[in-house]
């Protein structure tokens, strides 16, 4: 069966954004990352009208879901491309749109710029002071935290979000809940509280569009009310 | 004045080595196309070597040292894995320390797994994702170090060329913004190199596409000394899905996971059958190979190996192998806890690489270099466990020697005489390419060249296959890359099409310069190892456009 994969392709940030449609015929056990590599490679990369097309720019590097690099916006839902087979795609039609994520500034087609989520890391203060603070009951919650790849799926689907707002949704709070946690108590700690709140919990209101998309199926739910709990008793 | 180091690669040993830096007071700039969550060194499943002997089997030092030095097979340095493996469990203790959780026994303990090629069971572990536990830890502190503007990230820029003042000693290096499409000439006294091995040359690896081996290949094409570029290492299981080579970690063995294939009809355990009571945990390119003898064996339409966990205990698979399991799920809808997976041996690791001393200096001063792209402590053959080790402790030790070596101080004029130089080479150079009549893409053309490397640098090489390889690279040089431009790829891919070329070549060259066989160069036509000529490092150079190979003593 003939696969159409329609792109929306950008030259440069401020281009005017358009879509074409490519053409692929072949097995359709292989990931949408695995069919940008198959196009890219080919001789000459034309459109399914024949026009020759320029190289697809996007991102990635593991190609087996471990680093996030590859997050985009595929049949209307952000996922990762590495993560996403062609067979379970075309199961209503045969045409796959795919869109670099909205929510952050264009670099050129399905690459963006998602600085603002590391910077935002800094600004939270993400870090221990001192010695780790561990405790065996936290240790499967500290792990799933830390499997989290910064991807931006979360925030791509969170309705609170944007790249001026400061807001971190559930990539923020993720990494927070270990980061209080393995925090002895004292100012750092605090720091870390308050900023969990500016940037978290003063906007979050709580749709959690965010833990359906997660490609790390990480319990954004329990993280959440780890966090909060320890507000309470604290 | 601030002292300035410039580190390029953000994975264990590119994170390592700016810590080192910071905490010392210096000023680093840590240069990676992207963020270290991308790095190659998420990737890493199995865990990382150490002496901490909680498994009361009185592991010592001088244990770990002889398996490293018994697995090296004679061109690793001893004084290099020695001090490699004494500062292992402070490592471990300092990552602790940060945050990193390690999997534990029921008594409090650290819970270590016994890797193949190892006597004792040495290997410290997070599940089955220890490199991504790690890298969050790592960039934690470098978070700290960034606030305090110790440590300037440039993360999106990549590495374009290094600059030299009038004596070629590297002084800085020109990077390019990969958003702004601008270039950048960044200064220091030092540069380390942390780019990871070049996959990229070799295609279909384990590993991250993003290891192109740009980096070492320009180098060497600037006269830097490469190293055993011959020894890549086959890890045994591996399995061909969507594009890659997906890693079947070898904590699957190490958990007692049985390699088989069917001859007659029954199940044939070749690996207990050849190494008695050992089995598949032998080292890893004595499993590759004995995979590859097997298949030798068997019938055409017969050829195939098995990886048997099904007789573990659920238990294992979610405390020990939870993202094996997933990986296998996801990309070859097998459950390991019911299908056995069809294996075969891919390409994972490169011993060789960038020439270092033992306290990773280059061929050219000012530059050093650590992790996978430098060629230091595994010799012939690497140990699963080795190279997190060997990374997070050269990212260290890189920067402890850089910060300890006497470096010229140069004023900002006389930098900039330096760096206007290296701009503008880096513009001619481009301009050279630009405009060229013949229009071959250059992802097509980089395909070819994988394709010539795969074909004649496989587990078993012999000169014939080798000396054809040459042949059809000469051929691909002369049809698709001399006089070529692609306009739909960028310029500097442009560039770097013959740079890379050039290291491939010298790959092939050195396979067919060492006449014999040990560790992972496996020679159809020189079966034995012969000690008397070649237990010593290859070396490769360049210089007046000619690849030079010689075989020299190791330190
Ligand atoms: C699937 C898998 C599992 C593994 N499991 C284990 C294990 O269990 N135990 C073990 O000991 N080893 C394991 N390894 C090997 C080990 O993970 C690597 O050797 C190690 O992580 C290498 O670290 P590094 O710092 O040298 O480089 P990497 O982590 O590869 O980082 C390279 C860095 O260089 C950057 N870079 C690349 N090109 C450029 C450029 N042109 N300019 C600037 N920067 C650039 C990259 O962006 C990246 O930041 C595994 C490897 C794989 C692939
Ligand atoms: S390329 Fe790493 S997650 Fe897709």
């Amino acid at each position: 069966m003939k696969i159409l994969l329609k792109l929306r392709r950008q030259e440069n940030p401020t281009a005017k954004p358009y879509f074409q449609t490519f053409a692929y015929e072949g097995n359709n056990n292989i990931s949408v990352a695995n069919l940008l590599n198959i196009l890219n490679s080919r001789e000459n990369l034309t459109d399914v009208s024949g026009k020759k097309a320029a190289k697809i720019s996007w991102e990635c590097s593991c190609i087996e879901k471990k680093c996030g690099a590859c997050a985009m916006v595929i049949n209307h839902k952000p996922r990762l491309a590495c993560d996403s087979f062609l067979e379970d795609l075309i199961s209503e039609s045969n045409e796959i749109i795919v869109e670099p994520l909205r929510k952050f500034p264009k670099v050129r087609d399905l690459r963006v710029d998602r600085r603002s989520i590391f910077t935002g890391m800094n600004e939270m203060k993400m870090w221990i002071e001192g010695d780790a603070v561990l405790n065996d009951d936290d240790y499967s919650s500290h792990y799933l935290s830390s499997r989290c790849i910064m991807c931006g799926c979360c925030l791509e689907a969170c309705p609170n979000f944007n790249t001026e707002n400061g807001f971190m949704g559930a990539v923020g709070i993720v990494t927070a809940s270990k980061i209080i946690n393995q925090n002895k108590e004292g100012s750092h700690r605090k720091e870390v509280e308050k900023n969990a709140i500016e940037h978290f919990f003063s906007s979050c209101d709580q749709t959690m569009a965010c833990y359906n998309v997660c490609p790390m199926e990480i319990p954004i739910d329990d993280m959440l009310v780890r966090v909060s709990k320890g507000f309470v008793t604290s | 004045m601030n002292q300035n180091m410039i580190v390029i690669g953000a994975g264990f040993a590119g994170l390592c080595a700016s810590i080192q830096a910071a905490e010392k007071g210096y000023q680093v700039a840590l240069v990676s196309p992207m963020p270290s969550e991308r790095a190659q060194s998420v990737m890493a499943a199995g865990g990382m070597n150490a002496v901490l002997n909680t498994k009361g089997e009185n592991d010592t030092f001088e244990d770990h040292i002889a398996d490293t030095v018994r697995s090296a097979l004679g061109i690793a340095s001893e004084k290099a894995i020695s001090k490699m493996v004494h500062s292992a469990p402070g490592i471990v203790d300092r990552l602790i320390k940060e945050g990193v959780l390690f999997t534990r026994m029921a008594d409090g303990n650290l819970d270590l797994r016994r890797f193949g090629g190892q006597k004792k069971a040495r290997t410290a572990f997070s599940s089955s994702g220890t490199g991504k536990q790690i890298i969050t830890g790592l960039n934690q502190v470098v978070r700290k170090y960034e606030v305090q503007g110790k440590i300037v990230r440039y993360s999106n820029h990549t590495y374009m060329r290094i600059v030299e003042d009038a004596n070629g000693v590297v002084v800085g290096c020109v990077i390019r913004d990969n958003l702004e499409g601008k270039f950048l000439v960044l200064n220091g006294e030092s540069v380390i190199i942390a780019t990871g091995g070049f996959n990229g040359i070799m295609g279909n690896t384990t590993g991250s596409v993003n290891n192109t081996g740009a980096v070492t290949a320009n180098l060497f094409f600037n006269g830097v000394e490469m190293a055993n570029l011959e020894f890549v290492q086959y890890h045994p299981t591996t399995v061909y899905v969507s594009g890659k080579r997906l890693l079947v970690s070898e904590a699957a063995r190490s958990e007692g996971g049985r390699l088989f294939s069917i001859r007659n009809g029954e199940r044939w355990y070749f690996m207990e059958e050849w190494f008695p009571g050992v089995g598949a945990l032998v080292s890893r390119d004595q499993c590759s190979k004995s995979i590859y003898r097997a298949l030798k064996m068997l019938p055409e339409g017969e050829k195939h190996v098995y990886l048997d966990m099904t007789f573990f205990d659920e238990k294992v698979f979610k405390t020990k192998l939870a993202e094996t399991r997933s990986d296998c799920l996801k990309y070859l809808k097998l459950d390991p806890m019911k299908d056995v997976i069809p294996v075969y041996p891919g390409i994972h690791y490169f011993m060789g690489g960038i020439k270092v001393d033992s306290e990773h200096r280059t061929s050219k001063k000012g530059l050093y270099a650590a992790g996978e792209c430098a060629c230091q402590y595994h010799g012939a053959n690497r140990l699963g466990g080795n190279s997190v080790l060997g990374a997070l402790y050269g990212g260290l030790e890189a920067a402890e020697t850089a910060m300890q070596d006497n470096h010229t101080i140069y004023s900002r004029d006389e930098l900039k005489v330096f760096n206007k130089k290296a701009l503008s080479r880096l513009d001619r150079n481009l301009k050279m390419v630009v405009g060229k009549p013949k229009q071959y893409s250059i992802p097509a053309t980089q395909m070819a060249l994988q394709k010539i490397m795969n074909e004649c640098l496989g587990i078993e090489r012999n000169a014939t296959t080798l000396l054809e390889g040459i042949r059809r690279m000469d051929e691909l040089y002369d049809e698709r890359i001399k006089d070529n431009y692609d306009q739909t790829s960028s310029y500097f891919k442009n560039l770097q099409v013959k740079e890379r070329w050039v290291l491939s070549k010298a790959i092939l060259l050195c396979a067919l310069g060492r006449k014999e066989s040990r560790g992972s160069h496996m020679r159809e036509d020189y079966p034995e190892q012969n000690d008397e000529a070649f237990a010593k490092m290859t070396l490769a150079k360049l210089k007046d456009n000619n690849i030079s190979i010689q075989f020299v003593d190791v330190e």
